[in-house]
């Protein structure tokens, strides 16, 4: 079975801001997609309006299509709630299957955090 | 879908290699599979990284449809790795049909089809492995229905000629030497 971890905290750095940072760490795959989702659905139900969600996927080496399709519907629930999702310092080979399957026409992909601090 | 270069090794009379491991199915497996793949592709060919990746996430997506709409639990899927030196790179997935639920080779092309055409705001968790992933990362995509049941998925990733004299390792996805 593939390894995931993660870690949800809330960004502090601007007040006028709410942010929620996801940090992701190895792979997200078939065998264990389905157990992290029903967190980051958790996550969502419970943030407020307006909130947005960085993921970093700096340390996140593996992400499959089941996976990608989580995302998507994150995006869904996220910006219904008039917030905006992002992801942070994805690795070339997960900017490339975002690209392939279109995703990064929908998620904006930024090279520094900091970058996905300004447009959050 | 795009096309690579590249050859099996600089030995033009190289016989093919052909490698089958036979999984139970479950995806607990997945990651050992990911990892064969791209150590046999970093160790067997010249392929860039991004292409040594592209395939990892090629064989995980056939592997996975197998496992999940072509079996039932406690079975065993068939997956093989097939190369021809200086032309092609071909990887088979065979599977015996799900009990209640099998789907014929028709109906796996047509539901990819779809998906192909869909808004990106259509599609539900599932459908862009085989449509996007496998489509667009592979030259030539062949499904069959197998005489006693269930489907065999063959992809083929042809090697182009022109590059194939170079031993460079670029990362240009376009230029991959095996």
């Amino acid at each position: 079975m593939a390894d995931i971890k993660y870690s949800i905290s809330d960004l502090v750095d601007d007040p006028s801001k709410s942010i929620k940072v996801v940090i992701l760490q190895g792979q997200l795959d078939e065998s264990n997609v389905d157990q992290f989702a029903p967190k980051i659905y958790e996550m969502i139900q419970a943030m407020p309006a307006q909130t947005s969600v960085i993921f970093d996927f700096q340390q996140l080496t593996y992400l499959n299509s089941k996976s990608i399709g989580y995302f998507a519907d994150f995006y869904n629930q996220i910006t219904a709630k008039g917030g905006k999702i992002l992801i942070a310092k994805a690795p070339n080979n997960i900017k490339d299957i975002l690209n392939v399957v279109g995703m990064d026409q929908m998620i904006t992909l930024t090279q520094t955090m900091e970058e996905a601090k300004l447009m959050a | 879908m795009e096309t690579i270069s590249g050859a099996i090794n600089q030995n033009n009379d190289a016989k093919p290699v052909e490698i089958k491991i036979e999984l139970p199915t479950n995806s607990y497996f997945m990651s050992g599979i990911r990892d064969f793949t791209l150590s046999l592709i970093e160790n067997m060919t010249d392929f860039s990284s991004q292409w040594a990746y592209r395939f990892q996430s090629v064989v995980d997506e056939l592997a996975n449809n197998a496992i999940e709409h072509g079996s039932s639990a406690d079975d065993k899927i068939l997956v093989t790795f097939f190369a021809i030196p200086n032309k092609e790179i071909q990887i088979i997935v065979e599977d015996h049909g799900h009990p209640e639920k099998p789907m014929t080779a028709e109906q796996v092309l047509a539901a990819m089809e779809q998906n192909k055409h869909k808004d990106k705001s259509e599609f539900s968790i599932r459908g862009r492995g085989l449509a996007f992933i496998v489509d667009k990362w592979t030259d030539k995509l062949e499904v069959t229905d197998r005489p006693n049941g269930g489907l065999r998925i063959a992809v083929t990733k042809y090697l182009n000629d022109k590059n194939f004299q170079t031993n460079d390792r670029s990362d240009d996805p376009n230029n991959i030497i095996i």
